[in-house]
């Protein structure tokens, strides 16, 4: 059943204009908004909690239209990407406080601030005060205060962001947890790693507008848009100059052989993008793209080597397990059906 | 390690420092050292013990007066932008600029028989000149600012986002203001309630043309900064020293009684 339903929703912020947004949240969602920084994605969370009036296009939470309403009487949870505890409460005042707004008994108060601090496994912290809290701690209570009145939908703001990695691991097992709520999520975050699920919903937002959407792992694999292709980092993209039948060159004295059938249903397509691990080095392979090219520079990453290859007028990033010198001759071959074809999201409304 | 090629410069800090820290201190030693000696007579003066009971009546509701206003106020200036809002910020300012002798005549003027709102309050008997009533309206007019001041910048210094969490928890607006927002500024608002205490147990200008003297349990009662001024222009500067010396160890005893309370209560985290 749909639970949240966006529909062509406007928010101006300044010079900064969000929108026209529809999508929809099911029960039990897990939807990511991802985006660069400046992107909407926080704008967009706050409008949903609220904070913001949209100037136009409405929000209608299970079936209510909730788009004038307050934002104590939505019942949505929120985490803010700043970590804001109660600081004159402990941290069992400050899960058990959103529930002295809902009619429970004093018993009923303390089973869910007890049923939550397990969960989550912070019940040996509920006496304390947030400023005896390390950083992962307290974005574990903040989790647990909007968590416990059990709200249908939860909103976080980049909960995994300014962590170290352990305390990362232990916030991101505490958000799969969740599940137990049976909550819809909605987690806005600008990096693709701090995903749950890589069949969660993704919505790829850009200056305001939704320029992607689907399965976060397709999205991820064969982004349709030169934005996304751009935002994650290290793909090789080239603005296409010429085709030629069954290749597609860029400027510069290399092409890219592809599907011919991927060219006829692609006829927008301003751009080509390969992944660093879609080069192949040191085979020759039958039907492929393969030239010979030298190293130019090396990244050592915590799986392998990012090489910047030199071919003609245009480098190519390659990842290999395999380790080369710099100014080394290389051979690299590309497989026609990865290739990526781009458009600009911008042009296109969706 | 600082360097050697600092030393001038820690030289320059400490010696101004120094010279102006017993700028302050010097006086004040004086009085004590001179005045001290008569504090325990001081005490047992009726006219003196009830220019500070006045005192400390006038100064303690003006504190009262300035919190309950001024914290509203201060959470306005520091969570709203709108226009004219630095018309505020100067309104705000104002009683600081100007000369207390001024604030006593305006306030007297605002709120006499003759003009302004003054005919209206005389039908119900309240009057402001030389009554307490008058004394804490020009007291306040003097001294709310700093409460507001602080106010304003430590409401400044919490994260808006603590207040959206907690409306999206279900709490309103009001609940938000005094169940999170109030209490995690209460030092603050203490402090501020404090300056303006000890800001207006000091005030003497204005009381000059309002409240020279007050009526006190049917008697005359000079507030106590004009007791003292009185004893200096009657009796000479070494009876006004006696009096001033107990006015300021009393002043200084009940700041740092109210200072201790609240931290040993936890008020003050």
């Amino acid at each position: 059943m749909t639970l949240l339903r966006v529909g062509a929703l406007v928010m101006k912020l300044g010079d900064f204009t969000l929108g026209p947004l529809t999508f929809e949240v099911e029960d039990n969602d897990y939807v990511v908004l991802f985006g660069p920084n400046g992107s909407g994605k926080t704008t967009l969370l706050k409008t949903i909690l609220g904070f913001y009036k949209p100037v136009s296009g409405r929000i209608f939470f299970k079936g209510i239209d909730i788009t004038g309403l307050p934002i104590e009487k939505r019942n949505i949870g929120y985490v803010p990407q700043s970590i804001v505890l109660f600081e004159n409460m402990t941290v069992r005042q400050n899960i058990e406080f959103g529930l002295k707004f809902k009619k429970l008994s004093k018993e009923e108060r303390k089973n869910r601030v007890e049923r939550v601090s397990e969960i989550l496994s912070i019940g040996n912290l509920l006496d304390k005060k947030p400023r005896e809290l390390s950083y992962g701690q307290k974005q574990l209570v903040s989790i647990a205060r909007a968590i416990a009145p059990e709200p249908s939908l939860l909103l976080l703001d980049e909960p995994l962001s300014n962590l170290d990695p352990n305390a990362r691991l232990s916030i991101m097992k505490a958000l799969r947890a969740l599940k137990r709520f049976n909550t819809s999520i909605i987690h806005v975050t600008h990096i693709i790693e701090n995903v749950l699920y890589p069949d969660s919903k993704l919505l790829f937002m850009y200056r305001g507008k939704i320029l992607e959407r689907g399965k976060t792992s397709e999205v991820y694999s064969n982004p349709t848009t030169l934005e996304l292709a751009t935002y994650l980092s290290n793909w090789n993209i080239y603005e296409v100059y010429e085709k030629k039948g069954s290749l597609i060159c860029p400027k510069g004295r290399v092409c890219f052989a592809v599907d011919r059938e991927k060219i006829k249903v692609n006829d927008k397509t301003t751009h080509i993008a390969v992944k660093p691990v879609d080069v192949v080095l040191d085979k020759k392979i039958d039907g492929w793209s393969c030239y010979e090219g030298l190293v130019e520079d090396i990244q050592v990453t915590s799986y392998g080597y990012l090489y910047s290859i030199r071919l003609f007028d245009i480098l190519i990033m390659a990842f290999s397990s395999k380790k080369k010198g710099l100014k080394e001759r290389v051979r690299l071959c590309i497989d026609p059906s990865k290739v990526v074809f781009l458009k600009k999201g911008l042009s296109v409304e969706r | 390690m600082r360097s050697l090629n600092s030393l001038p410069f820690f030289a320059f800090l400490v010696v101004f420092s120094l010279l102006i820290l017993l700028f302050f201190a010097y006086p004040l030693v004086l009085l004590l050292v001179l005045g001290g000696s008569g504090f325990v007579t001081s005490l047992e003066n009726r006219s003196f013990m009830l220019s500070i009971e006045v005192t400390l009546i006038i100064s303690t509701i003006t504190s009262v007066f300035a919190v309950l206003f001024g914290v509203p106020l201060g959470y306005v200036m520091a969570r709203y932008d709108f226009k004219f809002k630095s018309l505020l910020e100067t309104l705000i300012d104002i009683p600081i600029v100007i000369p207390h002798i001024v604030v006593g005549l305006m306030v007297l003027l605002a709120f006499s028989s003759q003009y302004g709102v003054g005919p209206f309050l005389h039908r119900f008997g309240i009057t402001v000149l030389d009554t307490i009533f008058g004394a804490i309206l020009a007291v306040s007019y003097l001294s709310s600012t700093y409460t507001i001041k602080v106010v304003e910048s430590s409401i400044a210094m919490v994260d808006p986002e603590v207040e959206l969490v907690s409306r999206s928890l279900g709490a309103s607006r009001f609940a938000t203001f005094f169940r999170v927002t109030i209490p995690s500024i209460k030092r603050s608002i203490l402090n501020g309630a404090l300056l303006t205490w000890a800001r207006a147990t000091s005030e003497a200008g204005a009381l000059f043309i309002i409240a020279y003297y007050v009526f006190f349990y049917k008697k005359t009662v000079y507030p106590s900064p004009i007791f003292i001024y009185e004893s200096y222009i009657t009796f000479g500067i070494l009876q006004a020293v006696k009096f001033a010396a107990a006015l300021v160890i009393i002043v200084i005893a009940i700041f740092i009684l109210f200072r201790a309370i609240f931290r040993v209560r936890g008020q003050i985290y």
